[in-house]
């Protein structure tokens, strides 16, 4: 066939955007395609001009999950801006806030912000009833110890003596539901993990995973022991980790037994939430 | 001032206001992804999904498979939203070539989930929205629905069954019980006959 003659062309190009080149027909085109910006053109051209016909397809409403999905895929996979210069009149995200600030967002955060704000102090009441009785008494110890002191003084010994989280994390449903709570101790790395709600999933061939989400990527922290409410796990986290997690969110995922096996959330995310800071 | 500015207007050109009138502006909110925007991305998905799920649904014949899709495409239109310019064409079709030529290569790959039933050209209904809906359509829509009208009524239906359904030549002559050398050459015209009327 020749390729260079134009009307061929541009009915190979009119043929591929209305799709009706067979499998290897379609893949030999895409080959022609990659190599020859003008052929790309014409095809553009002809999916545009066709692709209208879609505004007259009967409508059929897609299932929530679709966009829940969406969203939190998104969210994950901040829009990677043009790589030419951006214009003046468009401002993007900072680097390195803008993601999260966005799966803020796509969560609805920003609709129920005195609900987070109030799961938060439910997840650090949760926090102090939970801690052990004998990081209580040193707790307790070092307040002791520093009657008489100035209380700016009073919260640096208590935090020195007391291993006590210095982050929470209230990972919530797309129903704004507090499914699980997290608490993070930097220093030692020690991640404690809290199921406070069953999600209402099949578990008898699916575990909970869960994962590290961050503008550098996602990875697995492990399965989550059980699906019953009120389970608590403890992982200790390499420095390295424990230190990225402070500055990212939890995620956790819906993934058959065994975890997911293609070291990203296979199954749909059911709920997550950021890491914040408990220094005040 | 205003009636200079509508003659410089080229036939693909999109305004920043909708011509629908009430309806978003697909145009506008598909920029405002490209800087990450992810309220724009619900919207889009709001004003466009149905449709393009119905879109989906009609060539996979398996909804289960256009959820699935239609998902993929909204997040490549998310990652390549920078790549849209408006001056070549609606967002709508922007939209529908992510979603069309994701479940044609998935249809080529698998073949069709369930057998296409033969019937004659003359029974083939296109799926279409109501007359009032088509009253609403943008103007790149009405254009193409006005030059579809000039083509003869059996060339016009089959190139309709071949958008609406992703089928391969092969596939609508055997359906149609038409011999495959009329197929093509009746695709073929009114490919040409559209791109001389557009």
């Amino acid at each position: 066939m020749n390729h260079a003659d134009p009307e061929l062309r541009d009915q190979l190009a009119a043929e591929y955007a209305l799709g009706t080149l067979s499998g290897h027909e379609r893949r030999r085109f895409e080959r022609l395609m990659s190599r020859d910006r003008d052929l790309r053109d014409l095809v553009q051209g002809w999916e545009l001009r066709l692709n209208v016909l879609a505004e007259s397809v009967p409508a059929v409403e897609p299932p929530a999950h679709v966009w829940d999905e969406i969203a939190l895929r998104s969210a994950m996979a901040p829009s990677p801006a043009p790589a030419s210069a951006p214009s003046p009149a468009s401002a993007p995200a900072p680097v390195g806030e803008g993601w999260l600030d966005r799966l803020w967002d796509n969560l609805g955060f920003w609709r129920g912000a005195a609900a987070l704000a109030a799961a938060t102090a439910a997840a650090l009441v949760l926090y102090i009833a939970l801690l052990p009785p004998r990081v209580r008494l040193e707790q307790i110890a070092g307040e002791i110890a520093a009657v008489g002191e100035r209380l700016s003084s009073v919260a640096r010994q208590v935090d020195a003596v007391a291993s006590r989280p210095t982050h929470v994390a209230v990972l919530l449903d797309k129903d704004q539901r507090p499914m699980m709570t997290a608490d993070l101790d930097v220093a030692d790395g020690r991640l404690m993990l809290r199921l406070n709600l069953t999600p209402p999933r099949d578990f008898t061939t699916n575990v909970l995973q869960v994962w590290l989400v961050s503008p550098d990527g996602t990875s697995s922290l492990g399965i989550f022991p059980s699906e019953r409410p009120g389970t608590t796990t403890a992982l200790v986290l390499p420095h390295d980790t424990a230190e990225a997690l402070a500055k990212a969110a939890l995620a956790v995922s819906l993934e058959p037994r065994g975890g997911s096996m293609t070291g990203q959330p296979s199954g749909p995310v059911l709920f997550t939430g950021g890491l914040m800071s408990v220094r005040l | 001032m205003q009636s200079s500015g509508k003659r410089v207007v080229s036939p693909t050109h999109r305004p920043a206001a909708s011509d629908a009138g009430g309806t978003p502006n697909r145009e506008a909110l598909l920029q405002a992804c490209a800087s990450g925007d992810q309220t724009a991305l619900h919207s889009l998905y709001m004003g466009t999904a149905p449709q393009l799920f119905g879109l989906a649904v009609g060539i996979l014949r398996s909804r289960e498979l256009a959820e699935e899709i239609v998902q993929d495409s909204f997040l490549r239109v998310w990652r390549n939203a920078h790549a849209f310019d408006p001056a070549r064409g609606s967002a709508m079709a922007w939209l529908a070539s992510v979603v069309r030529n994701r479940c044609i290569d998935v249809i080529r790959q698998r073949g069709h989930e369930r057998p296409l039933d033969d019937v004659s050209i003359d029974d083939w209904e296109a799926p279409m929205s109501s007359p009032a809906d088509l009253a609403a359509l943008g103007r790149d829509a009405r254009r193409l629905h006005d030059c579809l009208a000039g083509l003869e009524e059996q060339p016009r239906k089959l190139l309709m069954m071949v958008y609406y359904e992703g089928i391969t030549y092969q596939e609508a002559a055997g359906r149609l019980g038409l011999p495959l050398g009329t197929v093509k050459s009746w695709v073929r015209k009114s490919l040409l006959q559209l791109r001389d009327c557009m």
